[in-house]
């Protein structure tokens, strides 16, 4: 016996999480099959790095659906005045993406979330889904009036982004696509604190939409004439805006001082 | 259906072929499964960095990866990089120079990303360097040795033939 096995504080072997069903479906219809077919729907997985944080915070998995043997969901094409971004795109490829240009200012922002590493895996659609507040994607989403499009056995929804958090259960659905309405002069512009943690989106082309987003709380969309003082802007965000790291007083000057830089950074374009 | 899942892969040039269980991560599979222990688990939850390795050429964290991801793929890890007679990667070569680890436990997840670094930008920037190791954390060094040796490696692997 080496002196590390009599050691009292050696601990003992991290437990094997239990196996689950694994279903590999290789169409968008196979998958959605599944999900509206099994007693419990499996749980999507896709780049793994919300999943695989959310076991680690005491999720069980019992199934799980892969949806890297998908062969479609990818990608990015700007189609009927609209650009339209599959929802298994990886932040690494929409941030290099020719089509995402389209929107000047989302493919910077797509290419600032996280890290090389997790931008190399994690999915657009993941980020969405997962249903967090810290996550910045519905942010960006909320700014740009995007759409998530949800294909489930009873057909195809439609969904605001805004209305991601109010949506109820979507465990048979499959987010396929997210789509953002390209309107005349749109730009997104993202910048952040970390501490205390806050986000905010400010997108540009006739009424300026603005997102913010605190680690704790869902996210507030505040729209406008572009022309009114970002303090005005900010002072709309509901009465309730604050959470056990923020107050609703910081968040209107932070906010307000962080849509100067914006809209600053939208005007040089 | 089956608990298990069945991989058939390469695992640094090799071939491997096993039977693991539906939820065994790609950390647990290389480390247990292939024997292979340089890639280290620390956070367990894709923050550190420690247990990066090569899948089909991409940097992952495979302690948030499922083996069965493996199935049909490529793995490469710290192991596979010195070449058949033993001579070290220029990535290699250059943290040894330079000494720039002190525990080492972060140390093959900071080379296998400074690999994927490589293999895509032969003569990155300094910013890009330090975008790059952003995501992978060492609490040794204050990695400023670790930028250095990412640098020299560049230089080293443009200076003779690259991998």
């Amino acid at each position: 016996m080496s002196p590390l096995d009599q050691s009292p504080n050696m601990l003992p072997p991290v437990r094997q999480l239990p196996p689950f069903r694994l279903f590999r479906p290789t169409t968008t219809a196979e998958a959605v099959g599944i999900l509206g077919s099994e007693e419990t729907p499996p749980i999507c997985y896709a780049g793994g790095t919300d999943l695989c944080l959310s076991v680690h915070e005491g999720r069980s998995v019992p199934s799980l659906l892969t949806l890297n043997t998908l062969d479609g969901l990818r990608g990015a094409e700007v189609r009927n005045g609209t650009l339209a971004i599959g929802a298994l795109a990886t932040f690494d490829e929409l941030s290099t993406h020719d089509q995402v240009t389209a929107i000047p200012g989302l493919a910077e922002a797509l290419g600032a979330i996280a890290n090389v590493r997790i931008r190399f895996r994690a999915t657009i659609g993941g980020n969405v889904i997962a249903r967090r507040t810290a996550y910045e994607v519905p942010i960006l989403l909320a700014a740009l009036d995007a759409r998530l499009v949800f294909e489930s056995s009873v057909g195809r929804r439609e969904l605001a982004a805004t209305d991601i958090w109010t949506a109820g259960d979507l465990d048979r659905s499959l987010l396929t696509e997210i789509e953002i309405p390209l309107t005349e002069g749109l730009a997104l512009d993202y910048d952040r604190t970390l501490r205390p943690w806050m986000t905010q989106a400010a997108a540009a082309g006739g009424i300026e939409r603005v997102a913010v987003g605190t680690r704790f709380l869902r996210p507030a969309l505040l729209s406008g004439d572009p022309g009114e003082p970002a303090e005005t802007r900010l002072s709309g965000l509901p009465g309730e805006f604050s959470d056990v790291l923020l107050t609703r007083d910081y968040v209107t000057g932070t906010g307000a001082a962080l849509l100067k830089r914006q809209r600053a950074r939208l005007a040089k374009g | 259906m089956s608990d298990t899942v069945s991989i058939t892969c390469t695992v640094n040039g090799e071939p491997v072929a096993a039977e693991v269980p539906t939820s065994t991560t790609l950390a647990d599979f290389i480390r247990e499964a292939c024997g292979l222990t340089g890639a280290k688990i620390a956070c367990g939850h894709a923050v550190c960095g420690a247990c990066t390795v090569h899948l089909d050429g991409v940097p992952v964290a495979s302690c948030s990866a499922y083996a069965f991801e493996a199935d049909g793929s490529e793995i490469r890890t710290v192991e596979g990089l010195e070449d058949a007679d033993g001579e070290l990667d220029p990535v290699q070569a250059a943290f040894a120079d330079l000494s720039a680890f002190q525990c080492g436990y972060c140390t093959s997840g900071m080379i296998m990303l400074t690999r994927a670094l490589l293999d895509r930008d032969p003569n990155p920037s300094g910013e890009t360097i330090r975008k790059w190791l952003n995501s992978n954390i060492c609490r040794c060094t204050g990695y400023e040795l670790i930028v250095e040796a990412v640098a020299k490696a560049a230089e080293a692997a443009n200076a003779g033939p690259m991998r």
